[in-house]
């Protein structure tokens, strides 16, 4: 019996090779990052005008959008999770679209709905709000793709906490908002956590949708994405740089994770 | 009810799986009821919407005031549910210390009073451990302790001990003997064994299919137990039966001659001790009342006494010493008579 589990296990040979071509074809760029990489004027490239704005920019948006998936994404979580009404499906399939969308598209469909000649165009220019072009509109766009990351996590881990919990803190006199800010909240903590990395991941890493909404302005809309994209055919050494410190940003968000989005999904 | 006051009074009706819950339960300040009935009988669904966790209609009077109306949270109702649910982000402290933080206590006198009821329940060394790190019984302590910290009117425990090995349920069961006599709140607990419901409770609540089918003292329901589950509970062989001018029939197939007349067709439950069942290799001489062939399906041994499984018509159950056993060469697939004399046939109305 041992034996023929073990022939069981052993890996075919195709499988096994187009498994090493795939970690290839994963990993070869991220080798070729590293090892063109212009170490000797990291430094300098680093500390050039543009790029600290481009990077001061994405940190402040990315990390503001993250703050609104928070405040939006996490009730929404809520009601996907724990409330029944028709649609719901409908909504959460709705909810992850930007997953899948294209982000260009993204962007046009922004401008169509914020932008000036948009659905809301007008309410928003009457009341004195110009989103596309300005750092206003990189945090919208990037909220957009983000979202989903953090909906899902936090979903996945309301719907898979035990009721009883919070069943058992009203009997113990906690009103709803209690319950939901010392149980419901600490427990779904780690989820949390992890949705908010990874919304902030996809956030700092927004390209499509923020070029297309927002624009390519230096210090206003001007992301450290977009900024790796404009040098790159001016001046390579400073968008290898630059795409260095984006590869360093993701590398240790997933380590922060320790695979808490894989095992959860 | 005698003349003590009053503490718990529900006529509550609730949606329970297939079934609708209607449960009529009275219990007097500091007694000790316990639900007991088979799995999906309603029991859980009780205790839960008495807590308002489960939506229900009817009133549930605490001390004479209906609670129905009011949020969860306002009822003042200690709930514990199987294996405990503590909170899994604090400690055994905090975890006590919650009820009385919502109730406006500030932190360090919640703790204070968090730790002495954790010492009260045996487990204060414990205190600063998280729930993972606790044993079964020292979780379902820390529960306990956690839903009297806040002082509750009315106590209730679903499925105490269900979680436990057999060494920690001795010792929660000694803990909440000791604890539920010293409380002056009603105490309604769900139980599926019957040593518990005996040791523990003042009184059981039969429940089956969403209804009360018995209501009465532990000694009361084992001498006449109303439901084929709860007499199996307890160890009795029981069947639903109709009475005939003949004896009984029995709902599932069989008859029984019991020794008090009955008018025809009155709907009862014959209860047959299991001590009482006789079995013999040969068909035995004379004629006992009730006489029929069977095949051994299981033999246990309890104690001194083997229990044999008889599949017949109908089945039975028959407890007999060791060395009966042995001398009857019983074992499994073997072919047996069973006689009971009709006075070892007990009648409940139903």
């Amino acid at each position: 019996m041992k034996a023929r589990a073990a022939t069981i296990r052993r890996t075919p040979l195709p499988v096994g090779g187009l498994a090493v071509l795939a970690v290839v074809l994963l990993m070869l760029p991220l080798v070729g990052l590293v090892a063109k990489a212009p170490w000797s004027r990291l430094p300098a490239q680093l500390s050039s005008g543009g790029a600290l704005d481009a990077l001061r920019l994405s940190m402040i948006t990315s990390t503001a959008s993250v703050v609104l998936c928070l405040l939006f994404g996490v009730p929404l979580a809520w009601v996907l999770a724990r409330s029944r009404f028709r649609g719901r499906s409908l909504l959460r399939s709705l909810v992850t679209l930007p997953l899948v969308l294209p982000p260009v598209v993204g962007g046009v469909a922004l401008l169509l709905a914020f932008g000036r000649a948009g659905l809301l165009g007008g309410a928003l220019s009457a009341a004195g709000i110009r989103l596309p072009f300005s750092t206003a509109g990189v945090v919208l766009a990037e909220t957009f793709v983000a979202l989903p990351f953090l909906v899902l996590s936090v979903e996945g881990a309301l719907a898979a906490l035990d009721e009883r919990y919070e069943q058992v803190a009203a009997t113990l006199g906690a009103r709803p908002w209690a319950v939901f800010r010392r149980v419901t909240l600490p427990i779904a903590g780690p989820a949390l956590a992890a949705g908010a990395a990874l919304s902030w991941a996809r956030a700092l890493g927004e390209f499509g949708a923020t070029i297309t909404f927002a624009g390519n302005l230096p210090g206003t809309t001007q992301t450290l994405p977009l900024y790796v994209y404009l040098q790159l055919q001016t001046d390579p050494d400073a968008a290898v740089a630059m795409s260095l410190v984006l590869l360093v940003v993701s590398v240790a968000v997933l380590i922060g994770l320790r695979g808490r989005w894989a095992v959860r999904r | 009810m005698g003349g003590a006051a009053v503490s718990l009074a529900v006529a509550l009706t609730a949606r329970a799986g297939t079934f609708t819950l209607t449960a009529d339960v009275a219990a007097e300040a500091g007694s000790v009821v316990a639900l007991v009935g088979p799995n999906g009988a309603g029991k859980s669904t009780l205790l839960r919407a008495i807590a308002g966790v489960h939506p229900s209609h009817g009133p549930i009077a605490i001390d004479g005031a209906d609670v129905a109306g009011l949020a969860t949270h306002a009822r003042r109702v200690g709930y514990v549910p199987q294996d405990g649910a503590l909170f899994p982000h604090l400690t055994a402290l905090d975890n006590v210390a919650f009820g009385p933080r919502q109730q406006g206590v500030r932190r360090t006198a919640a703790r204070r009073r968090a730790a002495e009821w954790l010492d009260r329940l045996g487990v204060g060394e414990l205190a600063h451990r998280r729930p993972a790190a606790l044993s079964g019984g020292q979780a379902q302590r820390v529960a306990l302790a956690r839903a009297l910290a806040v002082d509750p009117r009315v106590l209730l425990l679903d499925e105490p001990l269900a979680a436990l090995d057999a060494d920690a349920r001795t010792d929660v069961r000694q803990a909440l003997r000791r604890h539920l006599s010293a409380y002056d709140g009603t105490t309604l607990v769900v139980t599926h064994d019957p040593l518990d419901a005996v040791t523990l409770a003042d009184r059981l609540v039969v429940l089956d299919e969403g209804r009360v089918v018995q209501d009465a003292s532990p000694v009361e329901v084992t001498r006449a137990p109303r439901s084929p589950w709860v007499a199996r509970l307890l160890g009795a062989n029981a069947y639903r039966a109709t009475s005939a001018a003949d004896g009984l029939r029995l709902d599932e197939g069989g008859t029984l001659v019991g020794a008090d007349d009955i008018a025809p067709g009155v709907p009862l439950l014959a209860v047959v001790p299991p001590h009482a069942v006789a079995l013999h290799r040969q068909r035995p001489e004379g004629s006992p009342r009730n006489l029929w062939p069977g095949t051994v399906s299981e033999l246990t041994l309890v104690g001194a006494r083997v229990r044999v499984g008889v599949d017949g018509r109908p089945p039975i159950v028959a407890e007999v010493t060791a060395a009966a056993a042995a001398e009857l060469e019983l074992r499994e697939g073997a072919p047996v008579w069973v006689s009971i004399k009709a006075t070892e046939v007990t009648l409940v109305a139903l």
